[in-house]
């Protein structure tokens, strides 16, 4: 019957199941066969077409189409679902890509699923629990495929593989629970049609056509259930394929195999799918190496060796190959060789299925040589030679036994050219492209030798590689020169990707990635397209790996090949990489929401998926902290701030979830797991924050205690040093109750504190390192009081400022350095020291004590900061503290290096503006800057305008002093403080101080607005007209510079200019938007930009 | 469309020329079976004019039997091969034809008569290549004329005539396609209807749109009964939506050739083959490309056997596949179009 009249006959049954009664169904069926003189539509005939050309979206579209129309049936259209799921499923057969595959084949089982829930009574019911079965089995065989791979474990794929198969096996039961009671149906209406009749018993009795359907039903219900018995026999086998072979597992399981034909074959024996599974069990016992067993099955099929019954000539050729496996197997060759050389005629030998039965011949006949004896001299040879000529037979035809046979031969000392060459010169297309797919497929087993060969012979053979390659090349090259019109378009597309694959081969990656957009934009859909994408993202990616300073455009290319992939096919294994390749420029490049959106699109499976995580999860972390430290007017909103925070927690704990293995350590977890402590610790939770940092895995201190050479980077270990400070001072007051704990904290906090001191070295610029990590430090603490107080948890902030307090004190209270301490160390009694000796002691104490002094102070000072804005008495009390201990260094003169004398002295006048005595703040600025070596220190001018600024909150006109300067020199008559305008002026044009110029035209213009404000004057027309100037200002600076310096600035810019509309009673717009044409501003944002 | 006649013509005349596959009667005698008559008319055919043939029986009595009304004619002594080229006429498998009845020696044929038939089949299905696209129409055109300059009273006359105005209208000389198809009108009612399907088809090669729906509506609006005009309706039918969709007019259409499909004879390919392509023609009209390839692919996969309305469909694939980013499968399209009708007027 062929499949469109099963699905014809099919379709009537449903109509019997529906209804029940076999009146409707045999009507329904009349109709149909009726139908078959005037019917409009052929679905059946025309869906199997465009599946057979591959054409799966349009039989899609088609079932579509005709479930709108009128041209078929209601019984097709009911079907339609199911169609739709076969189309599926054969789609998957096609597909190339197996992640593809898995999908198409998981939506082809949804489909039928849902065909079968939404038509309970059909008939198909047990076609589509058939179907599902083999769509499982498909599944696991893919599955298993992938456990070939090298490095993946076997273990999951094993068990992925064995629930499909067991999930197959439990449709096909449903299946013939099915068809069982359709059977049942069927037989008790055949009995009711002849009890009707009145003459069941006559044998000569005339059968009505109603009974003649019937039968056939039933027939075909048969036939089903057999099916579906075997489909259960064959999966049962099939399981065994899920394990190592030789494993207990295999062995199990193939045991059950056994039985299970077995019981088939008693059950059917007088069917031929008996004998099939007759001949299964015999494969499966010999697999198993029962060997005897095996053979004791012959006499069941033996006799088909004479039919002339092609399926059970078959059962018998089957039987043959099975029986030399097993012959051979039990070192039984003499036999082997003796029924391998009689059993098959001369034309048999020819047919490709005789092929396995030479091969066998072959092994036999080279065993039994090595086991006869030296006296069996004449023997050996004459199977020597029949060997020799049966090996050489497989390996000319060019069977799938050639690589096999090639090496047999070459084990008797054979020499064998496995490919014989076309002789002279192609002189058409056609020649030349078959010589060239031959040369290919010889480079395609050498290369495989090669990666398997060392030392010389890897060479050697890498000589013949390079041989090959050019001889490829230059065939396809001339195959181009040969084409004609009529050549074969899908020859030379075979031409365009052998050289495409050559060019990049050879490291022409340019040709290659040129080609294989060709043939992406040529043959779209086609899985040369996919293999052209793959080949030039690849070679924009070694051509982006080889370019300079300068990779935009192969960035470029490689994005735009990645997002026509994944619109190509966004479920694809490409699309997949795509989403890769995008998500690394997106980090690389810093586009935060690109980068979330990519990894959200990233299948859990994906390789390195965690430390995508991390990275993604780095880059909005260093949003939030950027976008924390604007000022409150640019600052995004809290639940801006907040989600990227969470967002970062998430993904960066999530991350580093995935680092279990030590081994698997990079510096993307390191980095992840030092950004996830300062997260937390920022979130007030120090006790979480260590549990990272001390984790025994990726915990930065557990990994710099280690020495492990992936946290061996510049700057590391201080940066984590410093949080590890923070944390255990910040942990104190969760320990208030429990004092062990306390001191343990302490003596940790200590411990750091000294590795700290030890990190810096002891050379003239350790001081200088110091001092910077307790700046940094000090900011570090600033921020976390700072979002503390943002999230108005007061308590938590002043429990940790009393920590530090705590912790500050203790250091007080520890003895103070002494030179009669450095001189016992240098062993070396006080009386006795030298003049040096006692020069050596005092400098240790002074470094000492400076080492001690400015941590001290350096956390007085940043106390101060965080508390200048909500407790001014207190942080005036710290900044007091800090003030009175850098006095103290500058006047013991403590610092060894005379730049650290600057430093302090910055510091004491940032200490006196926190006081708000900015004169005092100035004095000490213009003492520093008033010596000519100092006169340009940026950091000291932009510290004095700044003040400057501050100032004029108690008198108006210090906000001109900070933008045209003060303090003039007596000598030169210019201005030692430089103010925001000269600031300005001196770092213009060079990049490496635009954001000095950027913050001195902020503040230009934002002392402008403040004196404005503050300004003794009844007229408001001068107010107005300082107001425009300042408005004017801020829009020159954006018409000159369009990025405004940068992401922080420009929000600074743009909240200014909000702010300035405002005074000025206008409408809060901000900046207006840029005209098309003027957005060429790609340097605007850095130095460069500002020569302009 | 162009071609949209010729399976309807040949149907009719098919009955003419090609007659039976049924085995030579044991009696010898020429035999005619004719149409809506159960027994076949035995005897010898004596002579023969565009309208009729003459049979003189058995008992000798001559009988006249009118040239439509012929459905099967077959000779008492016939060239091998010749029952075997009208099977293969009459699945459209024009190059068989010519192969089998190129192996024919016509000087060991001795009657004139079955010599001339011969020589008409060869002439025809070069005709039906020529007109699909395989061999060179002035070619066909001259083998016909010839035929016609050696026979001038054949029975085939008026159908050669038609074909002679088809093979016109396929070199661009139109002028002269009315020429023949004047030649081609014969006396019996249907004959009419039949030549306005022929110009129609003309018009629609002149891109005559107009006038090809005028001449299409004749055959829609006369009252003709029988089989043969209501399958000269359903041509018309499907001729006329072709017409109207080349001049932007889908929708309607639509509707009519669906009509079509669901009323013609499962097994009449050509009729299917003409329906799906005027399907396909009225949904590009619409704008409809993914509607319109799933008509041109009935054609293409199910109902392929003539070569005239295979070829269109091929064509018209290349095209929308081409217009639905599909190249690959345009160029399958316009390779399969290309090895087999290398000179249709959709290969150019």
């Amino acid at each position: 019957m062929s499949s469109a009249d099963q699905v014809r006959t099919a379709r009537c049954y449903r109509y019997r199941m529906c209804g029940g009664a076999v009146a409707v169904w045999l009507l329904a069926c009349f109709f149909l066969f009726v139908g078959t003189a005037f019917s409009a539509e052929e679905p059946e005939k025309f869906l199997a077409q465009l599946r057979e050309r591959g054409y799966f979206d349009t039989a899609s579209d088609y079932l579509e189409y005709i479930a709108a129309t009128d041209l078929v049936d209601a019984a097709f259209k009911e079907s339609i679902p199911f169609e739709q799921a076969v189309t599926l499923k054969e789609r998957a057969a096609r597909s190339g890509d197996r992640v593809m595959q898995e999908k198409l084949l998981s939506d082809a089982v949804a489909a039928f699923k849902e065909f079968a829930a939404t038509h309970p009574d059909s008939l198909r019911g047990a076609d589509v629990r058939m179907e599902v079965a083999n769509v499982y089995s498909i599944l696991a065989r893919l599955t298993l495929a992938q456990a070939k791979r090298e490095g993946v474990d076997r273990k999951p794929v094993e068990q992925k593989a064995a629930k499909y198969y067991a999930d197959a096996l439990s449709e096909v039961l449903q299946a013939e629970e099915m068809i069982q009671t359709q059977r049942k149906q069927v037989r008790s209406e055949i009995a009711a049609v002849r009890k009707a009749a009145g003459n069941a018993k006559d044998p000569n009795r005339k059968v009505g056509k109603k009974e003649r359907d019937l039968i056939e039903l039933r027939d075909k219900l048969r036939n089903d259930w057999i099916k579906s018995e075997y489909t259960q026999v064959t999966l049962t086998d099939r399981q065994s394929t899920v394990y190592e072979k030789g494993s207990a597992a295999w062995k199990t399981a193939t045991e059950k195999a056994v039985k299970a034909y077995e019981e088939m074959f008693f059950k059917h024996d007088v069917r031929l799918v008996g004998l099939i599974c007759r001949v299964q069990q015999m494969r499966c016992l010999t697999e198993l190496g029962r060997f005897d067993e095996a053979l004791d099955c012959l006499p069941d099929v033996t006799d088909y060796e004479e039919s002339e019954n092609a399926q059970l000539r078959k059962v018998w050729f089957d039987s043959f190959v099975v029986e030399l496996q097993a012959l051979i197997g039990k070192g039984d060759f003499q036999r082997a060789v003796q029924i391998s050389r009689t059993r098959l005629n001369k034309s048999e030998q020819r047919s490709p299925q005789a092929k396995e039965i030479l091969y066998l011949r072959a092994k036999a006949e080279l065993a039994l040589v090595e086991k006869l004896g030296p006296d069996k001299k004449k023997d050996k040879t004459r199977l020597l030679a029949d060997a020799k000529n049966v090996l050489s037979q497989l390996v000319k035809s060019r069977s799938s036994y050639e690589t096999e046979a090639a090496e047999m031969l070459a084990s008797i000392g054979v020499k064998v050219n496995q490919v014989e060459e076309e002789e002279g010169d192609p002189e058409d297309f056609d020649a030349a492209f078959r010589k060239a797919l031959t040369v290919m497929q010889r480079w395609g087993k050498l290369s495989k030798q090669v990666a398997a060969a060392k030392g010389n012979e890897k060479k050697k053979l890498e000589t013949q590689l390079t041989e090959l390659d050019a001889e490829a090349f230059n065939l396809y090259r001339l195959a181009i020169s040969l084409t004609e019109n009529d050549t074969s378009a899908e020859k030379l597309r075979g031409v365009q990707k052998g050289l495409c694959y050559l060019y990049f081969n050879r490291g022409d990656y340019l040709r290659a990635a040129v080609l294989g957009e060709y043939l992406v934009d040529r043959y779209p859909g086609t899985r040369d397209a996919t293999f052209g994408g793959n080949v030039a993202t690849n070679a924009w990616l070694k051509l982006y790996g080889e370019a300079g300073d300068e990779k935009d455009f192969e960035e470029g290319k490689i994005k735009q090949l990645a997002i026509a992939s994944i619109r190509r096919d966004a479920d694809s294994s490409q699309a997949q990489a795509a989403r890769g390749y995008l998500l690394t420029f997106a980090i690389q490049d810093g586009e935060v929401d690109a980068a979330w959106g990519y990894l959200q699109e990233m299948p859990t499976s994906t390789p390195k998926l965690n430390k995508s995580q991390i990275l993604v999860g780095q880059l909005l972390w260093n949003r939030y902290s950027r976008s924390r430290r604007l000022s409150e007017d640019a600052r995004p909103s809290a639940d801006v701030l907040n989600s990227d925070r969470d967002r970062a927690a998430e993904l960066l704990a999530a991350g580093l979830e995935g680092y279990q293995d030590p081994k698997s350590l990079d510096y993307a977890a390191v980095q992840g797991a030092y950004i996830l402590a300062m997260l937390l610790l920022g979130e007030n939770q120090p006790r979480e924050a260590i549990e990272v940092l001390e984790n025994p895995v990726y915990g930065p201190l557990t990994l710099i205690k280690a020495k492990n050479p992936v946290v061996l980077r510049p700057d590391y270990t201080a940066k984590v040093y410093r949080l590890a400070l923070r944390a255990y001072i910040g942990a104190l007051p969760l320990f208030a109750d429990d004092p062990d704990k306390q001191d343990g904290l302490v003596d940790k906090a200590f411990d750091i504190v000294s590795q700290l001191e030890k990190s810096i070295g002891d050379d003239g610029d350790a001081e200088s390192r110091l001092t910077k990590i307790y700046v940094d430090l000090g900011k570090d603490l600033e921020l976390q009081i700072q979002g503390l107080t943002d999230a108005g948890e007061d308590t938590a902030k002043r429990a940790l400022v009393d920590a530090f307090e705590m912790f500050l004190g203790q250091i007080k209270k520890s003895p103070a350095p002494t030179v009669s301490e450095e001189l016992a160390k240098m062993n070396v009694a006080k009386a006795d020291a030298t003049e040096a000796e006692m020069k050596t002691a005092k400098d240790n104490v002074a470094k000492k004590s400076y080492r001690r002094l400015i941590w001290i102070a350096e956390t007085y000072f940043t106390l101060g900061n965080s508390n200048r804005e909500s407790d001014a008495k207190l942080a005036k009390a710290h900044y007091k503290d800090a003030a009175k201990i850098y006095s103290r260094i500058l006047k013991d003169n403590l610092y060894s290096n005379p730049r650290q004398r600057t430093t302090i002295r910055l510091r004491l006048a940032e200490c006196y503006r926190g006081m708000r005595d900015y004169n005092k703040a100035l004095e000490q600025l213009v003492e520093v800057l008033a010596d000519p070596k100092k006169g340009g220190n940026l950091t000291a001018q932009l510290q004095a305008a700044e003040t400057l600024y501050a100032a004029g909150e108690k008198d108006c006109n210090d906000y001109v002093k900070s933008i045209l300067g003060d303090e003039e020199d007596e000598d030169s008559g210019k201005n030692i403080i430089w103010g925001w305008k000269k600031l300005a002026q001196q770092t213009s044009g060079n990049e490496k101080f635009a954001n000095y110029f950027f913050q001195a035209k902020l503040y230009g213009v934002r002392a402008r607005r403040m004196y404005a404000d503050c300004m003794q004057s009844d007229d408001d027309s001068k107010k107005r007209k300082l107001l425009a100037a300042a408005k004017g200002n801020l829009l020159q600076i954006y018409s000159q510079f369009p990025e405004l310096g940068g992401e922080e600035f420009k929000a600074e810019f743009e909240a200014e200019m909000k702010q300035v509309q405002a005074v000025l009673g206008e409408e809060q717009v901000g900046f207006p938007p840029r005209e098309s044409g003027d957005n060429e501003e790609p340097l605007a944002a850095s130095g460069a930009s500002v020569s302009r | 469309m162009s071609d949209c006649m010729s399976s309807v013509q040949r149907g009719f005349w098919l009955g003419i020329v090609l007659l039976s596959l049924v085995p030579p009667a044991a009696q010898a005698a020429d035999s005619v079976t004719r149409r809506g008559v159960s027994r076949s008319l035995k005897g010898d055919v004596i002579s023969q004019n565009p309208n009729s043939i003459t049979v003189r029986t058995k008992i000798g009595i001559d009988e006249e039997v009118p040239v439509n009304e012929i459905k099967v004619l077959r000779f008492d002594v016939e060239p091998d091969g010749l029952n075997a080229a009208r099977g293969k006429f009459l699945v459209s498998d024009y190059k068989q034809v010519v192969d089998i009845l190129g192996r024919v020696n016509l000087d060991d044929i001795e009657r004139v008569i079955v010599r001339q038939d011969v020589e008409y089949l060869q002439a025809i299905s070069a005709a039906r290549l020529a007109l699909g696209g395989v061999g060179s129409s002035a070619k066909a055109a001259k083998m016909m004329q010839q035929y016609m300059k050696d026979y001038p009273q054949s029975y085939h006359e008026y159908e050669a005539n038609e074909v002679l105005g088809d093979l016109a209208i396929a070199l661009g000389k139109p002028d002269k396609a009315d020429t023949f198809y004047q030649r081609a009108e014969a006396p019996w009612p249907e004959s009419r209807l039949r030549l306005a399907l022929s110009r129609g088809r003309g018009f629609m090669a002149q891109k005559k749109y107009e006038d090809a729906i005028n001449a299409y509506q004749t055959v829609l609006d006369s009252s003709e009964q029988g089989p043969l005009a209501e399958r000269f309706r359903l041509a018309a039918t499907l001729g006329k939506a072709s017409a109207m969709a080349e001049m932007g007019q889908g929708q309607q259409g639509v509707d009519d050739v669906k009509r079509v499909i669901r009323s013609a004879e499962k097994g009449d390919l050509e009729i299917h083959a003409l329906a799906y392509n005027a399907l396909g023609n009225c949904y590009l009209a619409m704008q409809q490309p993914k509607e319109a390839v799933l008509q041109y692919l009935h054609t293409d996969t199910l109902y392929f056997q003539d070569p005239r309305t295979h070829a269109e469909a091929l064509g018209r694939l290349a095209l929308v596949w081409d217009e639905l980013n599909q190249p690959d499968r345009a160029t399958r399209a316009r390779k399969t179009l290309n090895s087999r009708y290398p000179n249709s007027v959709w290969n150019k």
